[in-house]
């Protein structure tokens, strides 16, 4: 089901450690591979060392900007599939990151009520679905 | 013996001989010339039609048979002749009153009267006055006491003390042609035939009529005519010297009446007929009716001689009873004159007035308050003083006043001398002479005074009035003692939706909302705290009387009215004042809220994703068929089946459920407060029949089987006009107020178990406003309630799934995101009704 020449691992960016931790746990039990950072520096860094096939980032970051990370991260990996995961209600997608290609469906909302949204989203992201 | 010539016979009076001796005259033929027809000329008739009313003709009180004054109308035969005179020439003579003969001669002279009625022609009047011809001759008769000699002439007057009437013409023909008798002037007749009948005169000469009319009246039984003089009364109408043209004109009216209406007026008040010269045969019939008279007269003076004791006895008593007669009368005057007096001076406007309205009488009064002077008055009918519109209003008064059909006092507007309009009440009474009304006697109060202060009163009062019931405020006016309501305005019925009787029946209790401390007790409070300390001010929590309460600003002051203490309240209805109170209160709650909400819903949002997601991955890891959780249980050798009785004997499913249900809550919340921050979306056209269709498809689907809520249950009324306008708004949000006030509906009944639970939908338009309302027929509530029933977190249901924000939001969308109003009328126990307004946009915005 997973094509090895496409990296499936999700990397879940979040300074909020219940939130990161219970959606590897969540998505780990679906049988997905996750690595996690709470910073975005720490996230930069994973991102340097191994290839991911999609990323979901939190919008408000300790030491920085969600979007910055976001651009930051295509830069670096240029295939990787990016959910923004935000707390406010109000967040709009930058136009930088609508010219990426990033849309409303690529905008997750906190809290979600049923993660079995999330997970579809995810897999049909990471093309497993399709 | 009583004098035919008297229109009073007295049967069984005497003087026999008297009778007999007119009866003898009376035999005469009666020579009938034919009465010339009245013919004026031209220049006549023009001088009468210009004087038609104005002749004044002067009355004589005292002089009966011939004039007099009775009961305020003159009488008499020159009173009738005049009556002729004025039938005949289509004229109305003006009657002037005068006291005596010497008044009334100088009213005359003085050109104050034009006319004399009755009078002798005397050289000496003849320079002053144009005399008429000779309507009335009168004999002048020789009366002695009963017992004299009979048949007296002129002459055989020698030596004997005579009487005679001071002034009278038969004074000086007597003391021309018989200087030998010793005259005695008298005052009066009366004075006269007195004087005889007490024997201090021995005869008295005096018309005839006049003695025997006097006689008659006063029952002189001893006294008798004994003969005739030769100088008769020949009486005319005496006229103003610069009046030939009436001289000649009565001259002709007198000429034109028929010997036969003399006669009859001579008849009815002399008794004779006119005088004639006798003829022979004639002569003889009197001189044998005298021979048989002086018999008959002879055989009683011999009986009267027999009885001389007798005579000179009853003659004493007659003295006496005279004597007793003068005193009463002389007393009788004194009253009369006394009361006349009094009447004169009185302060108050006397009158008394004929049967045709001429002013027999007015006192001093009339006089200084008409200015008018008394012969202007007395000249007059009281007619004449009228405003000329109240003219055939005082006829007509007058003939009800004379049949005694009205005695209340009347408004008549009465001319002045100075021509002044005064409004005059006159009350008046008829005098009666026997049955027969003959004329009025009445008051007359000027009242035009009274009446401008009335009306000046009257307006006034129209004009408090006007400011009483013109204010915007209420105002009631109470009894300070008891508070009872005295009077109230117009304002106050309208505001406290009842009538005028309605809230005077009322008290400060039933316009009170008596939620304390709005209750009676404490107005009352108020009350006693204004009388103490004066004027007070307070906002009330009224009611009205259909029951709505509303609030009121209340300001309370004592006065004074018509000597009592009274407390005027004003009320002022500031329901509208504190509702946009109330709102913008709640407004700058929402949106503190809001802007609060939007800072820290990122705050809490997170944790709650952690706390919803750990929920989740605790509910999935706990599934036994969950593929790692088999493998987990196989490694750690927990039998699936054990773990799966475990869980179920501990709840733990449901506890997991419990706190993601709390923590979706807590979304929710999250979710509405945001919305108080959020700006509306771009407004488009709305149809709000749509939204409420919308609304009440997705509330059918909502029920919950735990709280036996279920939307199906409750029926649906809509009344909703068609193709009204659209307005600009958000249909979500709009569906969102409309969802809530359904749901809010739904649940107050049914947790009430309301029966036949009904929502009531209407759609109007008002206006430039679409109304909505949304009404059930549930528990309804309390005011305090109502009051705060748009308050963020305000809930009745909190605990139940409520989150106190339902309606705070409903108003927030309705006020900030339309410009619309929402209100609620309520009361326990008579369900609730949610009233929208939502402004219709103008055709040019």
């Amino acid at each position: 089901m997973i094509s090895a020449a496409t990296p499936k691992a999700i990397l879940i960016v979040d300074d909020e450690p219940s939130i990161r931790d219970s959606l590897q746990m969540f998505l780990e039990d679906c049988g997905h591979q996750v690595k996690t950072a709470a910073s975005m520096a720490e996230a930069l860094k994973l991102l340097g060392r191994e290839p991911f096939g999609l990323a979901i980032v939190d919008v408000r970051l300790s030491d920085g900007n969600g979007n910055q990370l976001a651009l930051e991260a295509r830069a670096l990996q240029p295939q990787l599939r990016i959910l923004m995961h935000t707390g406010s209600i109000e967040y709009q997608l930058p136009p930088e990151l609508v010219e990426l290609g990033l849309g409303e469906d690529q905008v997750l909302r906190k809290p979600q009520p049923d993660l079995m949204t999330v997970l579809r989203r995810i897999e049909t992201e990471l093309g497993c679905l399709e | 013996m009583s004098a035919p010539a008297v229109r009073h016979s007295s049967p069984g009076s005497p003087a026999t001989v008297f009778f007999l001796l007119f009866c003898l005259l009376l035999l005469g033929p009666v020579a009938h010339s034919a009465a010339p027809p009245l013919q004026l000329t031209n220049a006549e008739q023009s001088w009468l039609q210009h004087h038609a009313r104005t002749i004044r003709v002067g009355m004589l009180p005292n002089y009966p048979p011939i004039e007099f004054t009775e009961q305020g109308r003159h009488q008499g035969l020159t009173a009738d002749y005049l009556r002729l005179l004025e039938k005949r020439l289509d004229i109305h003579f003006r009657r002037i009153p005068a006291r005596n003969w010497d008044e009334l001669l100088q009213m005359a002279l003085d050109h104050r009267i034009d006319l004399i009625g009755s009078i002798q022609q005397t050289p000496q009047r003849s320079r002053k006055l144009l005399f008429t011809s000779v309507y009335v001759r009168l004999p002048n008769v020789i009366i002695t006491r009963k017992g004299g000699p009979k048949k007296l002439t002129e002459q055989q007057l020698a030596d004997k003390k005579v009487a005679v009437v001071r002034g009278y013409a038969s004074e000086s023909y007597l003391r021309k042609n018989v200087p030998e008798a010793r005259l005695v002037a008298v005052n009066s007749d009366l004075d006269g035939l007195q004087q005889l009948a007490f024997g201090k005169v021995d005869a008295l000469v005096s018309d005839l009529s006049v003695a025997s009319w006097n006689i008659d009246r006063l029952g002189l039984s001893n006294l008798q005519a004994s003969g005739f003089i030769d100088f008769r009364w020949n009486l005319r109408f005496g006229i103003r010297n610069d009046w030939p043209e009436l001289q000649k004109i009565l001259n002709k009216a007198l000429d034109a009446i028929p010997q036969q209406d003399k006669d009859e007026l001579f008849r009815h008040w002399v008794g004779l007929s006119s005088e004639k010269p006798l003829n022979r045969r004639e002569i003889v019939i009197v001189a044998l009716a005298l021979a048989l008279c002086l018999l008959l007269v002879l055989a009683i003076g011999l009986w009267n001689r027999m009885l001389g004791r007798e005579v000179r006895r009853q003659t004493l008593a007659l003295q006496q009873a005279l004597e007793r007669e003068r005193n009463a009368r002389t007393e009788a005057a004194g009253k009369e004159a006394q009361l006349r007096e009094l009447t004169d001076n009185l302060p108050q406007t006397v009158f008394e007035t004929d049967c045709d309205g001429r002013i027999t009488y007015v006192n001093n009064q009339a006089l200084e308050w008409s200015g008018y002077s008394r012969e202007q008055i007395l000249s007059s009918r009281i007619q004449d003083f009228q405003h000329p519109d109240d003219q055939p209003r005082i006829e007509e008064r007058i003939r009800a006043l004379l049949n005694d059909d009205d005695a209340t006092g009347r408004l008549h507007r009465i001319c002045l001398a100075d021509g002044r309009l005064r409004n005059t009440l006159i009350y008046a009474r008829a005098i009666h002479s026997g049955n027969k009304p003959v004329g009025l006697r009445g008051i007359l109060v000027d009242i035009t005074e009274r009446q401008q202060a009335e009306q000046e009163l009257r307006e006034s009062e129209e004009r408090f009035r006007e400011i009483f019931n013109g204010t915007t405020e209420a105002l009631f006016i109470h009894d300070a003692g008891d508070g009872r309501i005295l009077d109230l305005n117009h304002t106050a019925e309208i505001m406290y939706r009842g009538s005028r009787e309605q809230l005077l029946a009322s008290d400060i209790d039933k316009l009170s909302s008596g939620t304390a401390p709005y209750t009676g007790e404490e107005a009352r409070v108020l009350v006693e705290k204004t009388r103490r300390d004066g004027q007070q001010v307070f906002e009330w929590h009224a009611r009205r009387l259909d029951g709505e309460l509303f609030w009121a600003e209340v300001s309370l002051r004592t006065t004074t009215i018509a000597g009592k203490q009274v407390i005027i309240a004003g009320v002022r209805d500031i329901s509208q004042r504190k509702q946009m109170e109330e709102f913008m209160l709640q407004s700058e709650k929402m949106l503190t809220i809001g802007k609060l909400a939007a800072g820290i819903a990122h705050e809490i949002n997170n944790p709650l994703a952690g706390v919803l997601q750990n929920l989740q991955i605790l509910s999935l890891r706990l599934d036994s068929k969950g593929r790692t959780n088999q493998d987990a249980t196989a490694e750690t050798g927990l039998p699936p089946e054990a773990l799966a009785a475990y869980l179920k004997r501990r709840q733990i499913p449901h506890i997991i459920d419990s706190a993601t249900e709390a923590a979706l809550r807590a979304r929710t919340i999250v979710e509405d407060l945001l919305t108080f921050s959020r700006r509306p979306n771009r407004k488009h056209p709305v149809d709000l029949a749509t939204v409420i269709k919308t609304a009440l498809k997705l509330a059918s689907t909502e029920y919950d089987p735990e709280q036996n809520f279920d939307f199906r249950h409750i029926r649906i009324e809509k009344r909703m006009a068609s193709s009204l306008p659209t307005i600009q708004g958000t249909s979500d949000q709009l569906q969102q107020v409309v969802l809530n006030l359904l749901r809010n509906a739904a649940q107050a009944m049914i947790e009430a178990g309301t029966e036949k639970p009904t929502i009531s939908i209407t759609l109007e338009q008002h206006d430039q406003h679409i109304l909505l309302q949304i009404k059930d027929n549930g528990p309804g509530m309390d005011e305090q309630t109502r009051l705060r029933i748009f308050e963020p977190f305000f809930s009745t249901r909190l605990g139940r799934g409520g989150t106190g924000l339902g309606l705070a939001l409903v108003s927030y969308i309705v006020h900030q995101n339309h410009g619309g109003s929402i209100s609620v009328e309520s009361s326990p126990g008579r369900g609730c009704c949610f009233s929208i307004r939502l402004p219709i946009p103008r055709e040019d915005s």
